[in-house]
């Protein structure tokens, strides 16, 4: 179980940083972060997703 | 064969953290939360990762190929971060001689005052941060959730005994679980996927249960102040209450008898062995710096026997007697006991200011987010469950030596960035305004 949940947490945080890398890459400062992603607020103040 | 795979991930890791700094920075935090050495027994159990990631980071860093760096502002925090790093610095050098531990304890400490500095640099943008988090939540959230599932696996019978660093006993591990708390809930409420949403909760849920299997009652007081907290600041407070109310029946059901045993041992903690040992610490931690007001007696410094037994006599004049208890060293068993005897009065001094530096950049963050309105809610959240973090780590922290604890000085500098990420948001809009009536004409005359 330990392993399976170590390969887990490495492949999570590996999607992240390839998530980042690329983000950063283009420097898309209007990106989010995939499944990661946060809620951003529009004008209305109503959460856009 | 953890081993291998462990080897495969660095072979990722290392090319994506040398393409960019802000990457290496995040593996550096993620590897200083996660302590992989202690889940490897085979050929890579002695490979330093977090020192490979904290290199690449502080290289790339200096080398002036950090992409967005963030800037660097005087702030309270930074300020009193410097200053705690100079006296810990001197304190060390001063220390009474024959201490092994001293300069180990201390080197740790700069490791996490020097990843800590950084991060205003590293964490520029919301984007950044919110991804720093859930490392730092990926990181700390497995280990709640092996221990957890071990727990849920054995029916309550497995009891959480620590790993190593400065997660080394069951105390320390549970402190550090209960600080995570608040980062799980967060991204809970602020991720948009629902598969996201659903991880962030059941590694909540999950290291919930890991805490009570460590038998900790410094954490389960933690806990409490967490569960607490978060009504008391929750927009949704009767949700709140309801889910604390919840989790409080569950515990009381399924938690086993010797769960409660332990934990009633609180009741009793004028006789209790364990408690009054921690009392004798905390008495010769106090005798200790009242003999070395300034400067302590350096890292650890009770830990060995001779510094101990030069503050005995001035510990027995003071309240409490705990019999022979005062004879045999330990360690100081408290983040504050452990500060006051290691750095002095002094040192002490700037470490609760720290604490409580943290806590009133908190209401600064609200005040700010509540002039920016709802763009700003992700930070005034955010500064909310940071709070609750440390004021978990300011309850539990009290009966457990973990002072120095990289996760706590992250927690405040984080504090200081939403803040700082506000008053740029606060000045980006004010300087907004005089342009939209520029152009609409209305202050035209």
């Amino acid at each position: 179980m330990e392993a399976f949940l170590l390969t887990l947490d490495a492949f999570l945080v590996y999607f992240l940083v390839r998530l980042i890398t690329k983000i950063e890459s283009r420097r898309d400062d209007s990106a989010n972060l995939g499944i990661f992603a946060f809620k951003e607020i529009i004008q209305d103040g109503k959460p856009d997703a | 064969m953890r081993d291998l795979m462990f080897l495969g991930a660095m072979l990722f890791f290392v090319p994506l953290a040398l393409r960019n700094a802000y990457v290496a920075f995040l593996l550096w935090g993620w590897t200083g939360v996660l302590l992989p050495n202690y889940y490897l027994f085979g050929f890579m159990q002695s490979a330093r990762f977090n020192l490979i990631f904290a290199l690449i980071a502080i290289g790339l860093f200096f080398f002036g190929r950090l992409q967005s760096k963030g800037e660097w502002v005087k702030s309270r925090t930074s300020v009193l971060m410097i200053c705690l790093l100079i006296h810990a610095t001197l304190s060390m050098i001063l220390a009474k001689p024959d201490n092994p531990l001293n300069f180990v304890v201390y080197f740790d400490f700069l490791k996490a005052m020097v990843f800590c500095l950084l991060m205003p640099f590293f964490l520029s943008n919301r984007l950044r941060i919110h991804a720093f988090l859930i490392v730092l939540a990926i990181g700390l959230g497995f280990h709640g959730t092996v221990e957890g599932l071990k727990v849920i696996a054995s029916g309550g019978a497995h009891h959480v005994r620590g790993l190593g660093g400065m997660m080394s006993d069951n105390n320390h591990w549970a402190v550090a679980m209960v600080m995570s708390l608040p980062l799980q809930l967060y991204l809970y409420q602020q991720s948009v996927n629902r598969l996201a949403k659903l991880g962030f909760f059941a590694v909540l849920a999950v290291t919930i249960i890991s805490i009570l299997g460590s038998h900790s009652r410094g954490a389960f007081v933690g806990m409490s102040m967490v569960g607490l907290w978060v009504i008391m600041v929750s927009r949704r407070k009767f949700l709140s209450l309801a889910v604390v109310l919840l989790a409080a029946a569950a515990i009381y059901n399924f938690a086993p008898e010797s769960w409660f045993g332990r934990i009633q041992t609180i009741e009793s903690a004028d006789t209790d062995s364990s408690f009054l040992g921690r009392v004798a610490a905390w008495k010769i931690s106090t005798a200790a710096a009242l003999q070395n007001p300034l400067f302590g007696v350096g890292f650890h410094g009770i830990q060995n026997q001779l510094i101990w037994q030069g503050a005995t006599d001035m510990a027995l004049a003071l309240p409490y007697d705990v019999g022979d208890l005062i004879n045999n060293h330990r360690a100081a068993h408290s983040i504050y006991f452990e500060v006051l005897g290691d750095l002095g009065i002094l040192g002490f001094c700037i470490f609760v200011a720290l604490l409580l530096n943290g806590l009133y950049t908190r209401n600064e963050i609200k005040a700010l987010a509540r002039k920016i309105g709802p763009p700003a809610n992700w930070a005034r959240e955010l500064g909310d469950l940071l709070a609750v973090g440390l004021v978990a780590y300011m309850v539990a922290g009290a009966g457990v030596s973990l002072g120095y604890f990289e996760t706590m000085y992250a927690f405040l500098m984080l504090l200081e960035l939403v803040k700082q990420q506000l008053l740029s948001q606060l000045g980006q809009n004010l300087r907004a305004i005089p342009q939209e009536r520029t152009v609409s004409g209305a202050i035209l005359r």
